[in-house]
């Protein structure tokens, strides 16, 4: 089953970890 | 290979690089096919370096490519023969039995020519980033807000987008659309809170949106909102102004979220933002709300027992989807009070919420899929066609540090010129893969491209690695559980 075939631009999806 | 499929191959191959913006993507992947077929008779093949796999719970196999996207669950009774086609050696003859399999495994990009070098096809990709033809501007239409979240790192200095950079914003729209070179623009409206100065939003919008539609501009846009003033009246005027995507943050129950988010001067925020939440159920329009969940050591269980809430609530519309990310320490005011999880809970968590939301009926985030598209883990403070624009005209690349000097690159002006300080924009678009020899190497290199967060390299000195990819496993087994649970629906 192809969930997503084979195949660009938002911000909505973070900072992977702490900054201080 | 025969020299005639040699040949084919040739021609499109520079198809497909030298006349790229002129075919559609239809059109491209149906010349990859007719490749690929003469590719599974003629040549030698070999897996993809940007492939990824999971085993799942029905004994099948979950497949992703970063350079193609592609998403592939194989059942148990393939999951065999699909291991043996990528870990065979490129001469070992393929059973008859397997062709199929084979072919549908080159389709996607998980074989590839034995003879193709993927690392040239990932540097052609970061070259792709490169392009103008697309532009992604995020607009802080207000840098007030009426909360304050405990764990919130700004600082609210600023209120209002001045009229002068209203205008400004509309001229520089106008004429890059007029320009013919711009074919997509992408707006993010963020803050402070937005929806506390809608009308920059209409103006703005309906500035934006005849500006791209007269020159053939592909225009959407996307909002952050803490939900207060999302009534279902300003959420059909969004709609009207092209707003797609929303993210809206509910911490957990009442009490909890009320503790965590509250109004600027005191004050619950929840019920107002449920009541909001649930009127839009009503919009008989396509969007999507991405309900966002931060957590940290002090609402872990809070956070577990809302989610049967969360289903009550939106099960039954997928339009309203789940995502879970930690709080970080980012440079807040209240950064030594936050009680932040270590690494391995965040990264344990964020799945276990997600499959938990998934058991119970609730639809995740696109965020993640959005992630495992070839450049979609690429932050846009690293894209040198995306810039901030904050409510004074100042230009920034990155959100989160706001008053970093190295991140005030310029100035809008009202008749749409900007000052540019093209040094300071090199020092975030050049930061990733470039230099670092292991994301180079990295099977999710096509996704991120070393760059997924260039102030976390900047601050820290670490990779930027996406929580996505640092557990990828159970990333795709939750996509996986949502593919089943669809099923099921």
């Amino acid at each position: 089953k192809i969930i997503r075939p084979a195949v660009i631009t938002g911000r909505l999806s973070s900072v992977p970890g702490n900054l201080s | 290979m025969s020299l005639p499929v040699l040949h084919l191959k040739g021609i499109i191959v520079e198809l497909s690089f030298r006349t790229g913006e002129q075919i559609s993507t239809e059109q491209y992947l149906q010349l990859q096919r007719m490749c690929n077929e003469f590719m599974t008779q003629n040549v030698q093949w070999k897996p993809s370096r940007f492939n990824a796999r999971t085993a799942v719970d029905d004994g099948g196999l979950m497949l992703f490519n970063s350079y193609t996207g592609a998403l592939a669950v194989f059942g148990p009774e393939e999951n065999q023969q699909v291991v043996a086609l990528l870990d065979a050696r490129p001469d070992d003859p393929v059973p008859e039995s397997s062709l199929s399999l084979q072919e549908q495994l080159l389709q996607h990009g998980f074989l590839v020519n034995a003879a193709t070098d993927e690392l040239k096809q990932a540097e052609e990709l970061h070259q792709s980033v490169q392009q103008q033809n697309s532009m992604h501007l995020v607009l802080l239409a207000t840098e007030a807000c009426n909360f304050r979240c405990f764990y919130c790192y700004e600082s609210f200095p600023r209120a209002t987008m001045k009229n002068h950079v209203v205008s400004g914003l509309e001229a520089y729209i106008q004429q890059q659309a007029q320009s013919g070179k711009l074919q997509q623009l992408t707006i993010s409206w963020h803050g402070g809170e937005p929806l506390l100065a809608p009308h920059v939003i209409e103006q703005l919008s309906q500035s934006f949106i005849r500006s791209c539609d007269q020159h053939g501009v592909l225009y959407g846009a996307e909002i952050s909102t803490n939900g207060y003033y999302l009534s279902r009246e300003r959420f059909e005027q969004l709609l009207d102004w092209r707003v797609e995507r929303f993210m809206v943050t509910l911490d957990g129950s009442e009490e909890v979220h009320d503790a965590r988010r509250g109004l600027h001067g005191g004050g619950g925020t929840f019920r107002r933002i449920v009541d909001n939440l649930l009127s839009l159920k009503d919009v008989q329009r396509p969007f999507e709300i991405n309900l966002r969940v931060n957590f940290d050591n002090s609402n872990l269980e809070a956070v577990t027992d809302f989610i049967p809430q969360l289903t009550e609530w939106f099960a039954d519309d997928p339009r309203f989807k789940v995502f879970f990310r930690p709080v970080g320490c980012m440079g807040g005011e209240n950064d030594l009070n936050l009680s932040v999880c270590d690494d391995r809970t965040k990264d344990r968590k964020i799945w276990e919420f997600n499959e938990a939301a998934i058991a119970q009926g609730l639809t995740v985030s696109s965020f993640i899929s959005d992630i495992l598209l070839p450049t979609g883990a690429i932050c846009y403070a690293a894209k040198p066609n995306s810039l901030i624009v904050g409510s004074d005209g100042k230009l920034y690349k990155c959100s989160v540090a706001i008053d970093q000097e190295n991140n005030q690159l310029g100035q809008i002006h009202g008749d749409g010129s900007m000052e540019l300080d093209l040094d300071k924009m090199a020092l975030w678009t050049t930061s990733g893969e470039e230099t670092d020899a292991k994301c180079q190497a990295c099977f999710f290199r096509p996704a991120c491209q070393g760059n997924h967060c260039p102030l976390y390299r900047m601050r820290t000195g670490n990779r930027p690695c996406s929580y996505e990819k640092r557990q990828i496993k159970r990333t795709l087994r939750t996509l996986w559980l949502q593919s089943q649970s669809e099923e099921v629906k």
